[in-house]
């Protein structure tokens, strides 16, 4: 019993790594992707080629493959980004960017094509997973709380007014694609060598969808929002024991429903800290008053 | 005194309209300049060409003799001239202290990626200091009371003074403001106008303005320049423009009596 | 050979163009892509298909049925996934995201209640072949173009001769401006889904026709997409074009370069083409008033 709730928390830290990418990249910066499951696929095959092949240590092997993922983003970002292509335009370019890489793998001789990659050694386990979750939360919340993270926001709000701000849209743009690139890669690392065995057709659009699912369902512009949705789709339909296809179908319809009755998500711009849970206890808030002249009355 | 501002025979076409045509006038250093014609006239054109939203089609533009005509506008804006929006364009979903900060983070954030990411002493004692300076910007149009309140919810006068703050916090040499009184009563006019004297002087700036609030335009400006249809019509002080027959004419109309 | 190639394009090219027609109709009115498209397109082929199985219509019946099954979609789903929205005045990204989870949720629909099965449908067509200038093109594919003319041709005739097609257009040029001039936003944008339905249908009948039907047909929305922004997004003559291009296209790069890399072909195409050619061939330039 204990071994099955691991194996259910692995992967959900797992998936919390790659949503936490999507987070900066979709809820921080404001741009829409469908194709991170490549960046995933990308650190996973290199991370598991590397100790497979090659017996780079397993930690090296995870930064290595977060590196590569990164830099691949920054094949499909820099022509993309630089041609400032408007949100849905970019959307299908990720896509396809996607795609193709899919295509790709399943036509490499080092990758063993469609076939996979199996027996990888599974040197993730709950211990060092929790430990690296750990720290890509700290890390993402250090870069959203630094003037990077207040750059993104600045794009993302209004990109006009950040440019004459200063901000270069493209710098920050591209900067929040690696950064989410490279998360996704480190996930993609980790659960490689946790499944032991890879193959194209595990890193589909369906996933990069999911993971956007999870970001806007948790909350456009939040940390522990996106977090927490990946706790619930990781947890939920296990409890509820819901078949493959209706989870899908529910999804789709939890969308749905979160953007008529409340786009903002769970928690919307705002995170789960004391003051905050703390605050739904309080029962007289104070009021800020304001006149037509704005004093305070 | 030197020009910080220089536009040379400066022309904009969108397709077939002339937006603005061989266009040249100076800003002196120093000081505060009007730019005053009819609505289309063109003068949020000639900001959006100096502040790099479009592109010259022909002509220049040198800030302090060198050329930015066609820059990016983080260029400009590094370089020293900020502005503000004839629509307003404040972050509305934040609060005052974060457009602050967003303002400040250009120059007064020195840290890089690595750091912010491991967040050491040295960067979150800069955040700090950040906050603080955020503040004292806020103090300076009296909004420092309510830091974290959202931007739209401020009543529009105060929203204006809030982009104004925010135009300032990224330490300009030159200030460009897009009719920062308009939808202002004449009370809060001339308190706009004592503002932008103020802090004239505190940040040792230039200032050109666009606004068709007349009695504030005459206040403050050392010099005038009028536009219509994109072109030049006349150049002068405030006594010499009120006089001058062809602005008289095209703007001000006959009727227009100095008090 | 070359002809042969470029005939069976042009075949592929019209029911690209009827999807392109579609989605642009959706954008220029919207003004945000519509991904749940793509899945009407499948539902409008398996209506097709069980129309002229299970309930043995005659192929003009089952035409018909797919048309009005795809524009009763159209407006459901506009309806309910996408009309709140647009009445808050939400960010375009929403209504994407809105689209996306129609999507999802159609597709998935369809793999629980029915299953993932590829169905062919009946040959309603003789395999009589046309030999036209050395190269053969099938009764289908026939059909397929000429049909998908006439209907672009009837929609184009719509939109610009009548009434209601012109309270359309006037709607994607100003809204507020529209309605003051006494065009029904809601009825209007409900018209604009209706037509898209029925190019949904007739499209993704003749797909199904000449493929296979599947679940995952939803896909096709990308074709959809690349096709309206060659032409450009916004434009319904460049729809039109985009689609035949994209059609004679993809056929020229599956003989004479490999059939297996066609998809990845059409996609880095698209991504060329936006970067050097941002609004596509005759697309409208929608320049911010700062």
């Amino acid at each position: 019993m204990w071994f099955y709730i691991q194996g259910i928390l692995v992967l959900a830290m797992i998936n919390i790594i790659a949503v936490l990418g999507v987070t900066v990249f979709t809820g921080f910066t404001g741009l829409f992707s469908l194709g991170h499951a490549a960046f995933i696929a990308a650190g996973a095959y290199t991370a598991a080629i590397l100790t497979h092949f090659y017996g780079v240590d397993f930690y090296l092997a995870l930064a290595l493959g977060g590196l590569v993922a990164g830099l691949l983003s920054l094949v499909i970002g820099i022509p993309t980004l630089r041609a400032k292509l408007r949100s849905d335009y970019f959307a299908i370019a990720t896509l396809g960017f996607g795609e193709a890489f899919k295509m790709i793998l399943e036509n490499m001789d080092i990758t063993q094509g469609a076939r996979g990659l199996p027996g990888i050694t599974t040197y993730a386990n709950i211990w060092n997973v929790t430990i690296i979750t750990v720290l890509v939360v700290a890390v993402t919340a250090n870069f959203v709380f630094s003037k990077y993270g207040r750059m993104a926001v600045a794009a993302r709000e209004d990109y006009m007014a950040a440019e004459m701000m200063g901000i270069n849209l493209f710098h920050v743009q591209l900067r929040s694609l690696f950064f989410s690139a490279v998360l996704a890669g480190i996930a993609g690392g980790l659960f490689a060598h946790y499944l032991g065995f890879i193959q194209p057709s595990l890193f589909t659009g369906s996933q990069s969808s999911m993971l956007v699912i999870a970001v806007v369902t948790g909350g456009m512009g939040s940390i522990s929002g996106p977090i927490l949705a990946a706790l619930l789709f990781a947890t939920i339909p296990e409890a509820l024991r819901l078949a493959n296809m209706w989870r899908m179908v529910t999804y789709g319809a939890v969308l749905v429903a979160i953007m008529v009755l409340r786009p903002q998500g769970i928690l919307g711009y705002k995170e789960i800290t004391f003051k905050g849970i703390a605050g739904l206890f309080r029962r007289n808030k104070p009021k800020n008053i304001v006149d037509s002249k704005g004093a305070l009355s | 005194m030197a020009n910080i501002l220089e536009t040379k025979n400066l022309t904009k076409f969108f397709g077939g309209i002339v937006a603005c045509n061989d266009l040249s006038f100076n800003v002196e250093e120093g000081t505060i300049k009007g730019l005053i014609g009819p609505n289309g006239a063109g003068k949020t054109t000639i900001f959006n060409l100096v502040t790099g939203v479009y592109k010259p089609t022909g002509g220049e533009i040198l800030f302090q003799g060198q050329p930015i005509g066609g820059r990016q506008p983080d260029y400009v804006v590094k370089a020293g001239i900020t502005r503000t929006f004839q629509n307003i364009r404040l972050f509305k979903n934040l609060s005052l202290l974060e457009n602050i900060v967003i303002a400040l983070d250009l120059k007064n954030t020195d840290y890089h990626i690595f750091g912010a990411l491991v967040r050491g002493l040295a960067v979150r004692r800069k955040e700090k200091d950040l906050r603080r300076k955020a503040l004292e910007f806020l103090d300076i149009v009296g909004l420092a009371d309510r830091p974290h309140d959202r931007a739209d919810s401020l009543p529009y006068g105060l929203q204006r003074k809030l982009e104004i703050a925010r135009a300032l916090a990224l330490e300009p040499r030159l200030l460009l403001l897009d009719e920062p009184a308009a939808g202002m009563n004449p009370e809060e006019s001339l308190g706009l106008a004592d503002l932008v004297r103020k802090v004239k002087v505190q940040f040792d700036l230039t200032v050109l303005l666009i606004e068709h609030h007349m009695d504030v335009v005459m206040e403050l400006c050392d010099h005038i320049v009028v536009m219509n249809f994109g072109e030049k019509l006349a150049e002068g002080t405030p006594d010499e423009i009120q006089n001058h027959p062809a602005v008289l004419e095209a703007y001000l109309g006959e009727d227009y009596q100095r008090a | 050979m070359l002809l042969q190639t470029l005939v069976t394009g042009l075949a592929i090219g019209g029911i690209y163009a009827l999807m392109a027609v579609g989605y642009s109709l959706v954008f220029s009115i919207m003004g945000f892509s519509n991904w749940a498209y793509g899945t009407i397109i499948m539902y409008g082929s398996y209506i097709g298909y069980y129309s002229l199985t299970k309930f043995g219509c005659p192929f003009w019946l089952a035409l018909i049925l797919s048309m009005f099954g795809g524009a009763a979609l159209c407006v459901m789903n506009e309806r309910i996934a996408y009309a709140p929205l647009r009445k808050r005045k939400a960010p375009s990204l929403f209504l994407m995201i809105s689209a996306m989870g129609t999507a999802i949720f159609l597709e998935n629909m369809v793999y629980v209640l029915i299953g993932a099965h590829y169905y062919s449908f009946p040959e309603v067509f003789q395999t009589q072949v046309f030999e036209v200038w050395g190269a053969s093109i099938g009764i289908l594919d026939l059909f397929a173009i000429v049909f998908s003319f006439t209907a672009i041709y009837a929609l184009n005739y719509f939109i610009n001769h009548t009434r209601l097609g012109i309270g359309i257009r006037a709607v994607s040029y100003d809204n507020t401006v529209a309605q003051i001039n006494g065009v029904n936003l809601s009825w209007t944008i409900g018209l604009v889904f209706v037509l898209s339905g029925f190019l949904a249908g007739i499209s993704g009948t003749f797909f199904g026709m000449k493929y296979m039907v599947y679940p995952t047909m939803g896909n096709i929305t990308n074709k959809a997409f690349i096709a309206a922004v060659i032409g450009g997004l916004g434009s319904l003559p460049g729809a039109v074009i985009g689609g035949i291009i994209l059609g004679v296209l993809e056929s020229l790069v599956s003989v004479y370069v490999s059939s297996t890399y066609r998809d990845v072909f059409s996609f880095s195409f698209l991504i060329v083409l936006l970067i050097f050619l941002p609004l596509g061939l005759m697309g409208k330039n929608l320049e911010e008033k700062v």
